[in-house]
């Protein structure tokens, strides 16, 4: 059962009433909200989401809600809130959509310790994935968004989880938040892609979320191997350049783009070790998306050749 | 058990900070491969923390050595990492995140110069955080080592000069014992248990209230010394003798209620006598395990706020003198309300989750 | 055997200005002998288009070694070797290229900070 399934009214009832529970990727998130815009909105942008089983362990339980006292009717505020607790700075009322999806990143990233979680946009075709390691600012998540309208698969544009066990890149296919200038960018790119409302003054400037195609979300069950590691650059102007790089470079950025690379000791060390390794390292320069998205379209294609 | 309690003794473990013990216990018992695989996921995370600490706090301790190789001076490892070099019971499934060490207070100044000299840095404070440090408290100011995040915390006393409890550090440092690297000393069985109870009345915040998982750790140990001969008898005597008997007393106490820990009649007796008078204890009998024991997640009980609330203040009063007392408050609530403490802002994902 | 001294002034993340003096030990005793520490002996190694990058099992750091700083380990496996002997060893190593003797004295003095060798409790025969 889908979040769409549920009737608007019965979705608002359950998450004023002890939430409710949606599966994304590997995380099962039970979700808590008192805020009628944030529910209607929510409705719409996690329909696809399937839902968690009702006997389903959650691993985290958020809220997005009113404070209590006087931020709940003068200068409104919404709150995140993590297992109860709010130790977070609170956000506009207007806000509380992007407050909740930064929240839900906060979670895994700070909890998410039997995974390895590297710092990256993950993407996915015929059974290999290409990861983006990247600084914040370099445009990964633009360029997350446009390959996943042309061919590829999202697993995430944040995280790049991978099971220490065999190590597999898990997906979990969220939106995708872009910023400024990206949102029209995209928006152009394809005019087909799902995206949410644009939310203004945010402590990162202008945002709004990108919903993954149906696809993405069906499959998100499915790991992959990855095969190609590109460490992307957005400059205006730039022709388009990919180039290989050398593995010991690619290990230090994989390693220093990561949450928690430093925890996970040795383990981290081989896994980013066999990663690298059986991995093609490029990086890219690219000023024009539709040129990005063909030259690595042709790598993936030469290497499955 | 059913996936909904699963889900709620996950949570509650980890507001309790016994994810990690959980995760040894089941471990322990050969349990782990039944449980849920998204319960095991998670204890698995705990454990991962847990194994990386301990490792760094190892590690910090070796390079300590190595920095105040020419000293001659005693080092005593104090709560976590004593238990993790000492391999005692209260260690696994336990984050540690600091070394605590108690060095004679003349000797300070030699080894803070001495770390700095090798790449520590010290934490720096406001003046009255630092005047705060160097007067009233017994320990100095946090040093990190520049490249690794891992902080020593320096005492040359147990408890604040302030504290009602004060007592000279001497016989501490007279009946320490060595591990196996000589250079290094623990504090002796009862001085451990003692300090375990100090650390628990004494330190604790309104939001977490008084730590369970502390009082597990006097019961791990009580449990793992009582087993040698002589530290039954010590125990109190010292607690007399330190001037520590109302610590053993409630200790004792909530330890028998909350965990059944085998404490000898005699024992009880002796400690009986540092028994407040009958309504403190009764008062305490409520107080404690309201602010100790975890609540559920989503229904927080204001009782146990309250609880938690008076025990803090509590602690405080006993720490330092009721002047002193009056203006620390006032100053931290005052920072407080404007908005001076650390609030999470979940924009910025810092990469460094430690 | 000279001696550096190695003043560096930070700029750390929340301002704090640090003016920090660094003496290995190895620096201060004449002569020293040097020796792998235990920690040494824990070491995963992966080269890559000659770098080594090198995780260290006792502090769960992971380093990013060159080629000189690899030789003095490998120089000091067979057991403790003087300053003199084992700035010897690397220059043969290196096929009798005369190495750096400030990048051989900054590397040894990093390696005994990051406790992987150490000055041994003997010191060398003779001078």
């Amino acid at each position: 059962m889908r979040v769409g399934d549920l009737p608007l009214q019965e979705w608002e009832h359950s998450l004023a009433n002890g939430g409710v529970a949606i599966q994304f990727g590997s995380f099962n998130i039970q979700i808590r909200s008192n805020l009628v815009g944030f529910v209607s909105l929510a409705h719409y942008l996690y329909q696809p989401y399937p839902l968690a089983a009702a006997e389903a362990i959650a691993d985290f339980h958020v809220g997005i809600s009113s404070p209590k006292g006087l931020r709940r009717w003068v200068r409104r505020q919404s709150i995140f809130s993590l297992d109860g607790r709010s130790p977070f700075a609170p956000y506009p009322i207007g806000h509380a959509f992007p407050a909740l999806e930064w929240g839900i990143n906060w979670c895994v990233a700070t909890r998410a310790h039997h995974l390895l979680m590297l710092h990256a946009a993950v993407v996915e075709r015929e059974g290999s994935a290409m990861l983006f390691p990247a600084w914040p600012g370099h445009g990964k998540s633009t360029l997350c968004a446009a390959l996943i309208h042309s061919g590829w698969r999202l697993f995430s544009d944040e995280f790049g989880l991978v099971r220490p066990s065999d190590g597999m890149l898990l997906p979990m296919p969220r939106l995708i938040p872009l910023k400024n200038e990206s949102i029209g960018v995209i928006r152009q790119f394809r005019p087909e892609v799902v995206v949410g409302p644009s939310f203004h003054g945010t402590r990162k400037g202008t945002v709004a979320h990108v919903r993954p195609p149906a696809d993405s979300i069906l499959r998100a069950q499915e790991p992959a191997r990855a095969r190609w590691l590109v460490f992307p650059r957005w400059v205006a102007g730039a022709p388009l350049s990919l180039a290989p790089i050398a593995k010991s470079q690619a290990f230090l950025m994989v390693a220093t783009n990561s949450f928690n690379y430093e925890i996970l000791d040795e383990t981290a060390f081989r896994l980013v070790t066999e990663m690298v390794g059986n991995c093609d390292c490029f990086s890219l320069v690219y000023s024009d998306l539709d040129e990005a998205i063909t030259a690595l379209g042709e790598l993936a294609r030469s290497s499955h050749g | 058990m059913p996936p909904a309690d699963w889900d709620l003794l996950l949570r509650v473990a980890r507001r309790a900070k016994l994810l990690g013990r959980l995760e040894v216990e089941l471990s322990r018992t050969g349990l782990l491969g039944s449980i849920p695989p998204r319960a095991a996921d998670h204890l698995r995370a705990s454990r991962n923390v847990i194994e990386h600490r301990r490792t760094l706090v190892a590690w910090e301790v070796n390079r300590l050595l190595w920095a105040l190789k020419d000293f001659d001076v005693p080092l005593v490892l104090l709560k976590g990492a004593a238990y993790v070099l000492a391999e005692l019971p209260p260690a696994p499934g336990r984050i540690f995140a600091d070394v605590d060490l108690l060095v004679p207070e003349e000797r300070i100044g030699e080894i803070e110069g001495a770390l700095i000299a090798r790449g520590w840095i010290k934490t720096r404070l406001d003046p009255y955080d630092e005047r705060y440090y160097r007067v009233w408290m017994h320990e100095i100011p946090p040093l990190r080592h520049r490249e690794r995040g891992t902080e020593i915390d320096i005492h040359h006393r147990i408890l604040p000069r302030t504290s009602r409890f004060r007592s000279a550090p001497g016989p501490l440092f007279e009946d320490a014992r060595p591990l196996r690297n000589p250079r290094l000393r623990v504090l002796a069985p009862a001085d451990m248990v003692l300090h375990a109870l100090l650390h628990l009345f004494l330190e604790g915040d309104p939001d977490e209230g008084l730590r369970l998982r502390d009082l597990l750790d006097v019961h791990e140990l009580l449990r793992h010394y009582g087993r040698e001969a002589g530290f039954w008898d010590a125990l109190p005597r010292r607690a007399r003798q330190l001037g520590w008997e109302r610590p053993l007393y409630y200790g004792l106490r909530f330890a028998r209620r909350l965990f059944d820990t085998e404490v000898p009649d005699s024992v009880l007796e002796a400690a009986g006598q540092g028994a407040p008078s009958w309504p403190v204890r009764a008062l305490m009998d409520c107080l404690v395990p309201a602010a100790m024991l975890p609540g559920h997640p989503d229904y927080p009980s204001r009782w146990a706020a309250i609880a938690r609330l008076l025990l803090y203040l509590r602690a405080h009063w006993l720490r330092m003198p009721t002047t002193i007392l009056v203006r620390h408050l006032a100053y931290k609530s005052w920072l407080r309300f404007r908005g001076v403490g650390k609030k999470v802002d979940l924009a910025q994902l810092d990469l460094r989750q430690q | 055997m000279l001696s550096l001294v190695l003043i560096i002034t930070e700029n750390l993340a929340d301002d704090i200005r640090v003016e920090r003096k660094s003496i290995a030990t190895l620096e201060i005793i004449a002569n020293p002998l040097v020796i792998l520490t235990p920690a040494a002996g824990e070491l995963i190694w992966v080269e890559w288009d000659d770098a080594y990058i090198v995780y260290q099992l006792s502090s769960t750091e992971t380093h990013f070694f060159n080629e000189t700083t690899a030789l003095i380990i490998e120089s000091l496996r067979q057991g403790p070797l003087s300053m003199e002997s084992m700035r010897n060893w690397i220059m043969d190593e290196l096929g009798g290229q005369s190495s750096d003797g400030l990048q051989l004295t900054m590397a040894v003095e990093r390696l005994e900070e990051l406790g992987l060798i150490d000055a041994s409790d003997e010191t060398a025969p003779g001078l």
